[in-house]
């Protein structure tokens, strides 16, 4: 057997700190790392040794560069590197096992010039010779609640094989049955292949409560949109509700109470088409809600992306009422809908949300919520209180 | 995964790739059945192409660990050319895939003719009764045929996200084990074997319009191939490609790098600058010339694009 050489102990803590940031890395990529190593790979220079990294263990651009931030702060400067590689020769065959080493904080500073105080009114002076500060220190890599791949993997179950396109495939039943029913040799049926005809309708609150959520959102629709493999993927912005100027009449026979509940006016509450949709997440560019109903909502799957009035924890009675009266609207469209809340579901006791919740499905952005919102998607009952 | 034996007698970094001569015999890949001895040889010429150092790394890694090669880059960097240059250097046969959006993994080991093996048993054929008539082999069923044979293999999967989300999970398997069976044929399999220097090599490109599966990316050397950085080495991709007025592609060069600077929807990338310079020069452009942008559709697609090129040049 060969004798496998220790890796140099910040690859480990690099290989870690990757997994805690989301990376599929397994052991098997560890391995990958060390048998490559072995095979002479990454040896000339840091940098050879960073690029090996990444390609073995990052696999989109996004990721090598996390991966290479993690690798300026952890790995040692140069000089030390070399020493690392001679402490690992003495130690070679040792352990063979991978064990995580104590962590190699002492990433010394590239920049050998050393700030220096000068001593005033008979203080001692201050040295920053000791003072240790990593090259990259930072990260600017963003950590979402749900990552790329978490989002990807789940909308991906979303799915309506259907077939179509060109007739492509034998279909051996058809070709028996006609066969045997004419009682000739006829030609054979062919049949398209499957494809997934799903459709998605994004509808995505913008601006005002919604502004910490933007990056957030921008990441779950792109992730979304990209790994979907959907037939089709509409995304519109709107601004708090999709519809405004609801009825309030309605709201006539509620009075005398603080907060209330729809329930006994829901019947009543009239379907609401008017209003706009923007194209562009600034919302410069306006177009007729009803218009995107139309083109892409017919039997598509709608996702709804609102905090729903829960960020600033208010009850507003007359957003409720444009928010019901539109989910009204859509539910002449497609029956599969669902509201995701880019908060927890703590916040929405005491809000709208609470009560939208109670009439749409509704589930936190998180890695569960959009399951289950897929679930609701794909036609699985869903129990709410009071359905529409 | 399996874990695999690691091969670094092949490599593709210590080749002189602008030395090798301009033509070679090669062994012919599109043979079914793979011809078991004496293949066939085709006449290829060579590819021109400027691998940077960093990726002829890349190339090696993916050869010494078995595994396939992801390349990412910008549309026109020189991705699938690559592995035309590698089969080249290597002196192998090159098994190409354009994936479609109907492309299924099945395709790429065999396909099975059931409709003509209908056909001939209708009129009383006799080789219909032997269903290997009826397999051919796809270009990845090629290449592990050939290592059966003893001979190595250059694969090339273009564009694997155009396919179906299923198409690289299907191909998960066969890709580890480097093996296949046929189904409807079971006493038909094909391996590559343990020896490590027969397995195929593999590159797979990505255009990134769709994202691909954590687990098949797993089993990947991922490498994204940047756009030529420097003026220099710009020069330099110019000249491996047989442009020869200097002056012209200095300006040529210069006038692309401003563009790049730009906030376009579709920077120019390498193809549309060789394009551009090969048409400038088969003119015989002025240099002035440039800087008004003739040709101006070989560079940019978009009208918006241009439009904006030639105002940002003309007011400089």
């Amino acid at each position: 057997m060969s004798v496998t050489p220790m890796l140099p102990p910040f690859l480990w803590q690099l290989f870690e700190r990757l997994r805690r940031r989301g990376f599929a890395i397994g052991p098997t990529d560890y391995e990958a790392l060390r048998q490559a190593l072995r095979a002479g790979f990454g040896w000339t220079s840091r940098e050879a040794l960073r690029d090996l990294c990444n390609a073995l263990w990052a696999k989109s651009r996004r990721e090598q560069e996390t991966l290479t931030a993690l690798f300026e702060q952890l790995a040692p400067d140069p000089d030390d590197w070399q020493y690392s590689l001679e402490a690992d020769d003495a130690l070679e065959g040792d352990a063979p096992s991978v064990t995580p080493e104590s962590p190699d904080l002492e990433a010394k500073a590239p920049n050998k010039t050393v700030p220096k105080t000068e001593s005033q009114g008979g203080l001692p002076s201050i040295s920053l010779a000791d003072v240790k500060v990593s090259e990259r220190p930072f990260v600017f890599v963003p950590q979402f609640p749900l990552t790329y791949r978490e989002v990807a993997q789940t909308w991906r179950r979303l799915r309506r094989p259907v077939r179509t396109g060109a007739l492509v495939e034998l279909d051996i039943e058809s070709t028996i049955a006609r066969r045997s029913r004419l009682g000739v040799a006829t030609t054979v049926v062919l049949q398209p292949r499957r494809r997934n005809m799903a459709r998605l309708l994004l509808l995505v609150d913008r601006q005002g409560s919604m502004d910490p959520f933007h990056r957030f959102c921008d990441e779950v629709c792109t992730a979304i949109q990209q790994a979907g493999r959907l037939e089709e993927t509409a995304l519109y912005y709107f601004h708090n509700v999709p519809a405004e100027g609801a009825d309030d009449q309605v709201l006539e026979a509620l009075t005398g109470q603080l907060f209330p509940a729809l329930d006994p006016v829901l019947p009543q509450i009239q379907p609401l088409m008017d209003g706009c949709l923007y194209a562009d997440p600034a919302l410069l560019s306006p177009v007729p809600l009803i218009d995107v109903l139309q083109s892409y909502a017919a039997g598509a799957a709608v996702v709804l992306l609102s905090d729903a009035g829960a960020a600033r924890n208010r009850y507003r009675i007359s957003r409720l009422l444009d928010t019901i009266a539109f989910m009204k609207a859509l539910r002449t469209y497609t029956s599969h809908y669902v509201w995701l809340n880019p908060l927890p579901r703590r916040y929405w006791l005491h809000n709208t949300a609470a009560q939208i919740a109670r009439h749409v499905p509704m589930f936190p952005l998180e890695r569960e919520g959009i399951q289950q919102a897929v679930n609701v998607l794909r036609g699985q009952q869903r129990i709410i209180e009071k359905p529409l | 995964m399996s874990k695999r034996a690691i091969d670094t007698s092949t490599g593709f970094s210590p080749i002189a790739y602008d030395q090798l001569p301009d033509t070679q015999a090669i062994e012919n890949p599109d043979l079914d059945p793979v011809p078991a001895t004496d293949p066939p040889t085709q006449t290829i010429a060579k590819e021109l192409y400027l691998p940077d150092d960093k990726l002829k790394e890349a190339v090696d890694l993916a050869i010494a660990l078995g595994r396939p090669l992801l390349l990412q880059g910008e549309p026109g960097c020189g991705k699938t050319r690559l592995a035309y240059a590698v089969a080249y250097a290597l002196g192998l046969p090159l098994e190409t895939s354009y994936i479609k959006s109907t492309s299924r993994a099945q395709d790429l080991l065999y396909t099975y003719d059931a409709v003509n093996r209908l056909y001939d048993a209708q009129i009383g054929k006799a080789e219909s009764q032997d269903v290997k008539q009826y397999i051919r082999l796809g270009p990845l069923g090629r290449a592990i045929a050939r290592a059966q044979h003893g001979r190595r293999s250059v694969v090339l999967i273009d564009e694997i996200d155009k396919a179906d989300l299923d198409f690289p999970n299907d191909l998960l398997w066969e890709l580890d084990r480097l093996e296949f069976r046929v189904t409807e044929a079971p006493e038909l399999h094909y391996a590559v074997g343990e020896n490590p220097a027969l397995r195929p090599i593999v590159f797979v490109t990505h255009n990134e319009e769709k994202a691909l599966p954590a687990a098949f990316l797993r089993r990947c050397i991922f490498h994204y191939i940047e756009f030529p950085n420097s003026e220099e080495r710009l020069q330099q991709v110019l000249t491996t490609q047989q442009v020869k007025n200097a002056d012209l592609s200095r300006k040529a060069i210069e006038v692309i790098l401003e563009l790049r600077q730009l906030d376009l929807s579709k920077k120019p990338g390498l193809s549309e600058l060789l394009d551009w310079v090969g048409y400038l020069e088969a003119v015989e452009k002025p240099i002035a010339d440039l800087d008004r942008l003739p040709s101006i559709g070989a560079l940019l697609k978009q009208e918006s694009d241009q439009k904006r090129a030639i105002e940002a040049l003309a007011q400089k």
